[in-house]
């Protein structure tokens, strides 16, 4: 058994004033292992992704990626974040090329040109951010995440603000360099879909106090074919799962409003 | 049409007031008519005290601006970027910043004497407080997911401040520094009617004097002019230099 990718034990979160956002989570991800942490919004599933990322201090328990305790951010964790947080007042190559020049590659630039033809983004390195549509954008993120060669990619709901089109492309582009370069990927969404199209292993959390509700394992050969039989079983046990958390969602939601 | 649109009040204005002073026979010491403001202005640019008053003027603006500039944007980024010497200045700061510049020529005369010192020392107070209060919100307000993607590629402090704090605070630092220059400019010409005897404001003070109106007039649409120019340069150099943030609100 290679030592875990990333392993977490015993995490809580507790964000004070009642809010329990995070409650004995264990969970070991495998080197080259593509995981999706899915659950209602309340879950938990962004600040356990956050945890892990070190942008933010557990209340109990340990996170260690590659064998060393996580408690800062660091390149070896390159995060996705769901709005993208590319860096407006730099060009699109200089955006690649941010965590290279941190480095000092003298080779940054060429590196970081060579990344955007990869995400077909050739031609746009001049640009500023806001002259691309967003899934041009998360291209660009994710090309800025590739290009300090994490060993693991944390991303946030990377797809979520994309309309349904440009995000089933950005799975398949996903799971495209995932193929070549095997990096170890945490997923966090709320696509029952997505996660069944991208994951080795699928991690339903459970509404507030998010705890591992269960980790269902999917064995369906790659691409996947949303047609299957396998894929709608698979569809069918997440929802369920999935179901009964945003019924506790709802519950909890409709307490507050009525006081 | 459009250049007609912009003109015609201006246009309709100078008419009425010339002839308001002719039939009116208005006397030229209290308002002259516009004609007779042109033709001063036009002796006043010939014989070259325009020129040099208005040099005069600028240089002190520009001298003071870079005094007052130079040390209030350190000091707002400094402060913008570390909380705990935010705390310690911004009690002192909050204090100081509502007296206006204004009030403090009997003590910038007391400190400086007469001529150029105290005249810079109230054009740089002037552009202080803009400058200083938009480069601390500035780079407070860089919001805080640019600082997370940074670290998370491995930014150094030293990094994270060259290549994020400061680009993202640049957009309000240059509208401090656009507000700041308006206030050094009303400034000099308080300053110059107390503290020294050439610039613009020192002329239309002297031209009082004399009852000279025609000067007066000449002297604040020159300052008016001035104003407008200094302006419209800072608005073109924010333009330039925030190419990436143009229309980036409604993006």
């Amino acid at each position: 058994m290679p030592e875990p990718a990333l392993q977490i034990r015993g995490l809580g979160k507790d964000f004070g004033g009642g809010v329990v956002a995070l409650r004995d989570i264990d969970l070991d991800v495998s080197p080259g292992e593509l995981v999706c942490l899915l659950g209602p919004s309340g879950c938990g599933k962004s600040t356990l992704l956050n945890i892990a990322a070190g942008f933010v201090q557990p209340s109990a328990g340990s996170v260690r990626a590659f064998g060393k305790p996580v408690s800062r951010p660091g390149p070896e964790r390159a995060m996705v974040f769901q709005e993208y947080a590319l860096f407006p007042w730099m060009t699109v190559l200089d955006n690649v090329a941010f965590g290279l020049t941190v480095k000092r590659d003298p080779e940054a630039r060429g590196k970081a040109r060579a990344l955007l033809a990869k995400l077909s983004l050739q031609g746009f390195g001049d640009r500023f951010p806001k002259d691309l549509s967003g899934g041009m954008r998360q291209r660009v993120a994710l090309a800025r995440a590739l290009a300090v060669d994490a060993p693991m990619l944390l991303m946030d709901e990377p797809f979520g603000a994309l309309d349904a089109l440009t995000r089933r492309s950005m799975q398949a582009e996903l799971l495209r360099i995932w193929d070549e370069v095997r990096k170890t990927i945490v997923f966090v969404t709320h696509g029952i879909d997505e996660s069944v199209t991208l994951a080795d292993r699928v991690v339903v959390l459970t509404y507030r106090p998010g705890t591992v509700k269960q980790i269902v394992e999917l064995r369906l050969p790659r691409p996947r074919d949303p047609a299957s039989s396998g894929f709608a079983e698979a569809i069918k046990q997440l929802t369920a799962l999935v179901a009964e958390e945003q019924l506790r969602h709802e519950r909890d939601e409709s307490n507050v409003a009525l006081g | 049409m459009r250049l007609l649109r912009s003109t015609a009040v201006i246009a309709v204005a100078l008419v009425g007031w010339e002839l308001v002073c002719r039939l009116a026979h208005v006397s030229p010491a209290i308002l002259p008519p516009p004609t007779q403001v042109a033709r001063k202005w036009a002796e006043y640019l010939t014989s070259g005290e325009l020129p040099r008053d208005a040099f005069a003027t600028v240089a002190r603006v520009a001298v003071g601006f870079a005094i007052g500039a130079g040390l209030a944007l350190p000091l707002g980024l400094w402060m913008g970027a570390m909380s705990k010497v935010y705390e310690v200045f911004n009690p002192v700061v909050q204090i100081l910043r509502p007296i206006p510049p204004i009030a403090f020529i009997p003590l910038a005369i007391l400190w400086f004497g007469l001529g150029n010192p105290p005249a810079f020392f109230l054009i740089a107070l002037g552009a202080f407080f803009p400058v200083l209060m938009n480069s601390i919100a500035g780079v407070r307000n860089v919001d805080a997911i640019y600082v997370r993607a940074a670290q998370n590629l491995g930014a150094s402090p030293a990094t994270l401040f060259r290549r994020v704090l400061l680009p993202g605070a640049m957009p309000s630092i240059l509208a401090g520094m656009r507000v700041g220059i308006g206030v050094a400019f009303i400034c000099v010409i308080v300053a110059e009617m107390i503290a020294v005897n050439n610039g613009l404001g020192y002329r239309i003070l002297e031209a009082r004097e004399y009852f000279w109106s025609d000067k007066i007039l000449a002297g604040m649409i020159s300052i008016g002019v001035i104003g407008l120019a200094i302006d419209t340069g800072m608005a073109l150099l924010n333009q330039r230099l925030l190419r990436w943030h143009r229309g980036l609100e409604n993006a």
